[in-house]
């Protein structure tokens, strides 16, 4: 088990101690860093399971080659640049096959498609009315607002997350809460 | 109308990618502790499993055979190495210099005298 001492380490001890064969500090890892990777990964899938999937491999990654890791360096950045690299590849491999299925074998595949956006999410709106606002945006726009406004991260969290620019994380949000307030404003007219 | 510059102008990374939103992941603490307790155990029994997997691979088998040679030649070299007890040495001088008749021998490395009964009957081997 882990101690709190384990909690209070920094990101570079814990990825230097896991390469020393520590597991438990390996354990503390994989939980500071286990949602926010599998929010990203489910950005780029769509699909619950698959994200799982992709964060795990990641983690192994990060467990197989941790003495490779230079510790002065940040190490979100160079994580969820594993993140995205292996979320990508399966995505570019989910919709590669399901094209060829389509075409060769059977009509209808299931392919990942964008969930809805949670009823709810802005009182007294309807869901399907902020559904379609959510959709107005930008793709980008639309993954920096959610995971900014709606998961509560940081635009710090998120910059390293899509590898982009905390400034442009927040001009995202900005514009997101923009367009949003003026497409509600409009269908509440 | 929305003025400025376009949306995705400043992004570094796949600014055409279409990305999905999250409300199909359950954001609860429980669910990610349970993801963290089973993604740390794969890692850890991938990492056991690729111990046990080069115990088995063929360079494992030669670095064992190795090991055991080099192991079987330092017991050799270091038996080879050993002095003999003082008391076997002079044993064996004694041994290796006593007369080769019974008698001869019997005088010479005996702690006792030699029995007269033995003494009679070695004559004739002396003469």
């Amino acid at each position: 088990m882990c101690s709190d001492s384990d909690e209070t380490r920094t990101d570079g001890e814990l990825v230097a101690a896991t390469a020393r064969g520590d597991d438990a500090a390996f354990a503390v890892l994989v939980r500071r860093y286990v949602r926010q990777a599998t929010l990203l990964a489910a950005q780029y899938l769509g699909v619950r399971h698959e994200a799982e999937d992709i964060v795990q491999d990641a983690l192994m990654i990060v467990h197989r080659v941790a003495r490779r890791f230079d510790a002065d360096r940040p190490f979100p950045p160079w994580f969820f640049a594993i993140v995205r690299r292996l979320a990508s590849n399966r995505r570019s491999r989910n919709s590669r096959g399901g094209r060829l299925l389509r075409l060769w074998w059977r009509p209808n595949v299931d392919e990942p498609v964008a969930v809805g956006f949670e009823a709810g999410l802005v009182a007294g709106i309807d869901a399907a009315v902020a559904r379609r606002a959510m959709n107005m945006l930008a793709p980008m726009q639309r993954a920096c607002f959610e995971l900014v406004a709606i998961r509560g991260l940081s635009t710090t969290e998120v910059a390293a997350m899509h590898g982009i620019a905390e400034s442009t994380v927040r001009q995202h949000v900005f514009r997101a809460r923009a367009a949003l307030r003026h497409a509600l404003g409009k269908t509440g007219q | 109308m929305r003025s400025g510059r376009p949306a995705s102008e400043g992004l570094k990374t796949m600014p055409d990618l279409d990305l999905f939103d999250t409300s199909a992941v359950r954001d609860d603490a429980n669910s990610w502790d349970a993801l963290a307790a089973r993604i740390t155990a794969a890692a850890v029994g991938a990492r056991s499993d690729s111990v046990l997997g080069w115990l088995a691979s063929p360079r494992a088998a030669a670095v064992t055979a190795f090991s055991l040679a080099v192991g079987v030649l330092v017991v050799l070299l270091a038996g080879q190495n050993e002095e003999p007890p003082v008391a076997t040495a002079r044993e064996e001088w004694r041994l290796l210099l006593a007369p080769s008749d019974r008698l001869g021998r019997t005088l010479a490395t005996g702690d006792q005298p030699p029995a007269v009964e033995q003494l009679l009957n070695e004559r004739g081997d002396i003469r």
